[in-house]
């Protein structure tokens, strides 16, 4: 037995071989960043010099204890929250350094975002039908209403749901792995170059959890360009899905590589604490 | 569209409060409409050996001290007062959400600045608002609109910031500002509607207190100017007599506070039905629209 986390099954060796690393041109890079919140005698230093790739097609998995800045260093890359130091790239161009930032444009046309809670990120006095249309309402003003009803069709049939069933709801009548799975469809309806899902799956139950992973693993085989990152906790979700893996231990960038070799042979001793703690609920049949 | 407004007049109807409402505005915009053409009685046409007279069948509701006609007043000055209360909603309406859309901003130099601004503000008296404006414009129903309609609107921004707040800065505002949405697209789109229970209430409660207002700065005599019909004016004629004459009081009374109660009831009853988290009526016809 390797590390007790072999058991599900998984999608996480890297097809260059065990320990490689992952495919692809950096599409997004992020090199020594540094993030503060608060002022004064407030203030705290959340990132210390934190540099990471996002490659074309990979699934990057970020994860670390609470408060250790996983959230922060993702929003920072898709450029939601500003950096005090460092610098952010997508394909080349600049994302940090302002609004007009040459790179920060594409960026956001080119991603899509999934976040924790799926009741709390659909406008509640939405249908499905008008919150998964909204990106291409946004970025594409004259798309025809047939081209926009075909696309959040396909988006939501993409995700698992039917929909003739499930266009005309509004989320009070979704479960939540119904909603998380709209919001998933909202996020890639575009298209998008990048995904960013900030634990998708720790606030719903755990039989919905396997929808919303199938629901991921069925975007990537259609779109093996789009690369995810995905923010989780859940160590069994992130073998299940994840090309590369980087821990964050308070606010430093503690190890990161492929996911098999990561957790089969973990360097560092934070991350073999996680690893540790996940193992009595990850790896059962 | 024509089956989601049956679904929220249908839910309307469903609660006595609705139907109550539903009936009492029906018929003060029916009454005002009918007023244009027709009142039992010409409007200015008074008898000076017919002062105060009791109902009969020639004057339904009596006559004032003028001899003139309490209901043909009465009907003429439902015109005045739907004019005074559709101006001053829309005017706190507008107000407010300009307010909003400043205090939810993202610019936290300008959300400060209102925040305290509106503070600031609402302390002062609509009554004080409408004597100064007296001044330069003397007693007109646009001192009363726009007195009634700065306070009012002071009040909605303030009373609907928390909530406005909430929805500017949940995921799906973040969701819609990261694929380009403008401030005005999430304001209308996305704040508006998710407030939209606590603005009906508000300026329900707005359109009462107007019609109260109306007639108390018409009384004061800075409201609706002397010769206009209202039911402040018939009010304010007849008041200081209601010890000798309490009917001729009691009437516009009566109509005043059953119309407050029915826009008070009309606000509570349509918060209900247009929002389609708490109606599922409303909720059914999306998805019957979808599968058709």
């Amino acid at each position: 037995m390797k590390n007790g986390l072999t058991g599900t099954a998984q999608r996480t060796e890297a097809p260059t071989g065990e320990g490689a690393e992952a495919p692809g041109a950096p599409m997004l890079r992020g090199a020594h960043i540094d993030k503060s919140f608060g002022r004064g005698a407030a203030r705290r230093q959340v990132l210390f010099d934190v540099s990471v790739d996002v490659r074309e097609g990979e699934c990057l998995a970020v994860i670390g204890g609470s408060g250790s800045g996983k959230s922060t260093l993702t929003r920072i890359l898709l450029g939601l929250e500003t950096a005090d130091a460092g610098t952010v790239a997508y394909r080349g161009a600049a994302v940090t350094g302002g609004r007009r930032a040459p790179g920060r444009q594409a960026l956001r046309r080119g991603s899509g975002l999934v976040f924790q809670d799926p009741f709390s990120s659909l406008d509640p006095r939405w249908t499905v039908a008008r919150s998964v249309a909204e990106p291409l309402r946004l970025r594409h003003r004259g798309m025809p209403a047939d081209e926009v009803g075909r696309r959040v069709a396909q988006a939501l049939r993409t995700v698992g749901l039917e929909p003739a069933t499930f266009l005309g709801r509004y989320p009070v009548d979704l479960s939540g792995g119904q909603a998380q799975r709209v919001a998933i469809a909202r996020a890639i309806v575009n298209e998008p170059k990048v995904v960013l899902a900030d634990e998708p799956m720790s606030a719903i139950d755990v039989a919905a959890r396997v929808q919303i992973l199938d629901a991921f693993a069925a975007i990537r085989d259609r779109r093996p360009d789009m690369a995810l990152i995905m923010v989780s906790h859940d160590l069994g979700v992130v073998q299940h899905i994840a090309d590369r893996v980087v821990v964050l231990h308070d606010g430093r960038v503690v190890e990161q590589g492929p996911t098999g070799r990561l957790l089969a042979a973990p360097s560092d001793p934070y991350t073999r604490e996680l690893i540790r703690a996940a193992t009595p609920f990850v790896g059962r049949p | 569209m024509m089956a989601r407004f049956g679904a929220i007049v249908s839910s309307l109807w469903r609660r006595a409060g609705g139907r109550f409402s539903l009936v009492v505005l029906g018929l003060w915009v029916l009454v005002s409409l009918v007023s244009l053409v027709w009142t039992p009685q010409p409007l200015w046409r008074t008898d000076g050996y017919d002062v105060w007279a009791a109902p009969s069948a020639e004057h339904w509701l009596g006559t004032d001290g003028t001899g003139a006609d309490i209901v043909s007043w009465l009907m003429a000055g439902s015109r005045t007062d739907l004019l005074i209360v559709i101006l001053t909603v829309l005017f706190a309406g507008a107000l407010g959400l300009l307010l909003i859309a400043a205090m939810t901003a993202r610019n936290s130099v300008l959300a400060n600045t209102s925040v305290v601004a509106v503070d600031a503000l609402i302390s002062v008296p609509t009554i004080l608002i409408a004597l100064i404006l007296a001044v330069p414009l003397g007693a007109s129903v646009a001192v009363i609109v726009v007195a009634c309609g700065f306070g009012y609107g002071l009040n909605l921004a303030r009373v609907a910031r928390p909530q406005a707040l909430l929805v500017a800065r949940s995921a799906y505002v973040e969701s819609a500002v990261s694929n380009g949405a403008s401030g005005v697209r999430v304001l209308f789109g996305h704040i508006v509607p998710n407030i939209l229970p606590v603005l009906l209430v508000q300026l329900s409660l707005s359109a009462g207190t107007a019609v109260l207002a109306e007639s108390g700065l018409t009384y004061l005599g800075v409201g609706v100017p002397s010769g206009t019909p209202s039911w402040g004016h018939s009010l304010a004629t007849t008041v200081r007599f209601i010890t000798v004459y309490p009917l001729t009081v009691l009437w516009p009374g009566l109509v005043v506070t059953v119309v407050v109660v029915a826009l008070n009831l009309f606000g509570d009853a349509l918060r209900d039905a247009v929002d389609p988290v708490g109606n599922p009526a409303l909720r059914r016809v999306a998805v019957e629209e979808t599968e058709a």
